[in-house]
């Protein structure tokens, strides 16, 4: 095995002058502010979170390509203790941030004079479906915050998530009123029984989650709604898995692969002329990565060229009868014209 | 002739069907406990820094960033973990820079893109200075073939071993030692002929 040569940057004695140089390329990394564009770009099209961080070489090269190992984990397995470590810290912050909003969900309300007016709009008799997707992170949120407030209240049966009907509630006046008052966070998805203790308006009961919850986290949504005898949801705490809500976003867009598609179909046309068998085994993958793309009559053309080329002439023949049958208007039908007389002359 | 660069990040997989391979090693983490977040705050500034080396100009730098790890996302299911994650995404990174040098037909005659300093920052001369050298690097650097110019980057600046970097690139390693130093010969050489030109 060769020994690998020192690096220019390590060599103490070269050259003064070039080893400044080397670090002035050493030092030229990206600036925050790029990153942090970058992170939110990506973060709009993948759907994922991603943050940018400032980062040391030194944190760089502690971790390299493996995720840091906890004190107290094991060396079969540093990546899931790490990862056990970050859920707990996550669900406790999870929960004191329920656990604040419960509280001020209790107090009493200070609504703006145009929120009842949109609750009233929420209880009115709809379809119980009507839970539109926009809604839902704050519906979430208002029922994890009553049920972890309720939770942790000392009053007998006033926890929602019990299953029997709950025992008539004798809370102080003032709470009472509180509860009673339209809220902004009226809950959707709600259970009778919360329902009755408060005296809340008549409302059609929630029959099905709103989609956005299934389709976002269909594991989390089964977890924490299981509907009850009378077809109604009865919400439960997530926070037990120290996973996070699923909130509401439309689904992200795939990728836009065009310039991928164009660059690929023209290494193709590149090795055409001289290494046409490359060029079909190009155009065989272009053909398994982009089955629909929005080059696809060029690269029929390119793959009747190729076989062409490669004087397969049964396969040309029949790859530019497919070609006529498939795309009986396309422009290139007068390019492949030439191909065919020469396929066809003895 | 343009370089010749495998298609290591999965060129025979179908996008479509993602393949999460097996573990080959315990210490290696699975798949699912690769975090894209973590992989981006480790390795974005240095993919910056490479793709700038490589020849991207600063102006399309962070699309390019953009781009590199988008794919990494896309393919991030398809690694296969022979190589270490780092190097899988050099690897996407110089593919991208190759990509970008070829077919966008750019040619960089002089880095004057970056914003001229103001007179009341701080260290201006000390700015200047460092600007100036990144210029003079990039100009250097811009004189040597894409293939010599890879292997430099990727083994002085990144960190990558030779052993990794003939992999990336698809050529005995021996090539590969043949490449950099060749590539220092003409760095070292460039240099003194530009001190000697200026003084």
């Amino acid at each position: 095995m060769k020994q690998e040569p020192k690096r220019w940057l390590e060599l103490g004695e070269a050259d003064e002058r070039l080893r400044s140089l080397m670090q002035v390329g050493a030092s030229d990394v990206a600036p925050p502010a790029v990153l942090a564009r970058t992170a939110r770009r990506l973060s709009s099209h993948l759907g994922v979170t991603v943050d940018s961080a400032p980062h040391t070489p030194a944190e760089r090269c502690a971790s390299d390509a493996r995720p840091p190992a906890a004190p107290a984990a094991t060396d079969a397995a540093p990546g899931f203790a790490a990862f056990v470590l970050k859920s707990a810290a996550v669900g406790l912050l999870l929960a004191a941030g329920w656990l604040v909003a419960g509280r001020s969900a209790q107090r009493p309300s200070v609504a703006s004079p145009a929120l009842p007016a949109r609750v009233e709009q929420r209880a009115s008799p709809a379809p119980s479906s009507e839970a539109s997707p926009r809604d839902v992170p704050e519906l979430l949120h208002a029922t994890s915050a009553r049920g972890v407030a309720q939770a942790t209240s000392s009053q007998p049966g006033a926890n929602a998530r019990e299953p029997t009907p709950a025992p008539k509630r004798t809370l102080p006046k003032r709470r009472r009123d509180a509860n009673s008052e339209p809220s902004a966070r009226a809950p959707a998805v709600t259970s009778p029984n919360a329902r009755e203790a408060r005296a809340e308006p008549e409302r059609e009961p929630i029959t099905s989650l709103p989609e956005a919850i299934e389709a976002e986290a269909p594991d989390l949504a089964r977890a924490a709604a299981a509907p009850t005898d009378d077809g109604a949801y009865v919400w439960k705490s997530t926070i037990v898995e120290g996973k996070r809500l699923p909130m509401a976003r439309t689904p992200p867009s795939p990728p836009d692969t065009r310039l991928e598609e164009l660059r690929a179909l023209e290494q193709a046309q590149r090795e055409l002329r001289h290494h046409p068998s490359r060029a079909l085994a190009a155009l065989r993958v272009h053909a398994t990565r982009y089955p629909a793309s929005w080059l696809e009559q060029e690269r029929e053309v390119l793959v009747i060229r190729a076989l062409h080329v490669l004087r397969d002439g049964e396969r040309a023949r029949a790859a530019l009868r497919a070609f006529k049958a498939r795309y009986p208007e396309s422009a290139h039908i007068d390019e492949l014209a030439q191909a065919q007389r020469e396929l066809d002359a003895p | 002739m343009g370089p010749t660069f495998k298609k290591a990040e999965g060129a025979t997989h179908s996008p479509a069907v993602p393949q999460a391979a097996p573990s080959l090693s315990p210490n290696i983490p699975p798949l699912h406990e690769l975090d894209f977040n973590r992989l981006f705050q480790e390795q974005a500034p240095y993919v910056w820094r490479a793709l700038r080396r490589l020849g991207v100009r600063e102006a399309d730098c962070e699309d390019l960033l953009q781009e590199v790890f988008l794919t990494v996302h896309k393919r991030l299911a398809e690694f296969e973990q022979r190589s270490s994650l780092r190097t899988w995404v050099y690897g996407i990174c110089l593919r991208k820079a190759l990509d970008y040098r070829r077919l966008a037909r750019i040619s960089r005659e002089v880095h004057e893109d970056r914003a001229a300093p103001r007179l009341s920052e701080p260290n201006q001369e000390h700015t200047l200075e460092v600007r100036r050298a990144r210029s003079l690097l990039d100009a250097i650097l811009d004189t040597l073939d894409d293939d010599k110019r890879a292997v430099f980057v990727l083994f002085e600046w990144e960190g990558l071993s030779m052993a990794e970097i003939a992999e990336l690139a698809a050529i005995p390693v021996q090539t590969a030692y043949a490449r950099l130093y060749a590539a220092r010969r003409h760095v070292r050489d460039a240099l003194r002929a530009r001190e000697e030109e200026q003084p």
